[in-house]
């Protein structure tokens, strides 16, 4: 999943509006800021196993409790972080292939092979997430216009990446 | 409880870590380069359009 995961960290906004949208954001993405860290660093990560697979989430959902809970001290807040994170992985099993744990098997069902699919999987995420944060926002005269404009360019970007899916043969992460 | 992690962890990196001589060729360099600029993208986006919703709406009420 690429833009479907922004639509977890609103989502999760709801839940608790006191959390910064900035550390959510992180957390949503801290598997593939990881891949993207040993990626720079050269370090071979077969099929993401060092940031994808079950042990890896559990881990950085462990550290994102203890960072968020001891810099806040709100542990409900950083039970919600740790839940965005290993929202990451269980999000990716829907369209992506993803492994589970050393030695063990591969799973998901690897929508990016199928765009169109894609884009509606990741829109309904994106949407609902999207709705669930208006629902964050201040009351205003139109309310619905901070939520359009979110809406929009999320789903634009999500669009884009699949485009370049259907244009492609394969977009390799790494 | 994070310590052992932390030894479980370490662990975990070194049997699955395969440095190979670090060969970085420069698609590889693109390719992290293209995932880091993506997140970026992907984070600064909502993260901007959200700070421009909740400073409108303090400006309109």
């Amino acid at each position: 999943m690429y833009i479907g995961h922004v639509g977890a960290a609103l989502a999760a906004k709801r839940l608790r509006a006191s959390i910064g949208l900035f550390a959510l954001l992180v957390a949503t993405y801290v598997p593939d800021w990881v891949d993207g860290g040993l990626c720079l660093a050269g370090v071979h990560n077969p099929e993401g196993m060092l940031s994808h697979s079950i042990p890896a989430v559990v881990l950085f959902a462990l550290a994102g409790f203890a960072v968020y809970a001891l810099s806040t001290r709100d542990f409900t807040a950083a039970l919600i972080v740790a839940g965005v994170i290993v929202s990451h992985v269980l999000l990716d099993w829907i369209t992506g292939y993803k492994p589970t744990w050393p030695g063990g098997p591969t799973i998901g069902l690897q929508l990016y092979g199928h765009p169109v699919a894609d884009f509606v999987v990741e829109g309904l995420v994106i949407v609902g997430g999207g709705l669930l944060y208006g629902r964050t926002l201040p009351p205003r005269r139109r309310p619905w216009i901070d939520v359009s404009i979110m809406l929009g360019a999320l789903l634009v970007l999500q669009l884009g990446i699949d485009i370049a899916h259907m244009m492609m043969k394969s977009l390799p992460k790494c | 409880m994070l310590s052992a992690s932390a030894i479980v962890a370490v662990g975990f990196v070194a049997t699955q870590t395969d440095t190979d001589g670090a060969e970085f060729s420069g698609n590889h360099l693109f390719y992290a380069l293209r995932l880091i600029g993506a997140l970026l993208v992907a984070t600064a986006v909502p993260l901007l359009i959200d700070r421009r919703a909740r400073r409108s709406s303090r400006i309109s009420q």
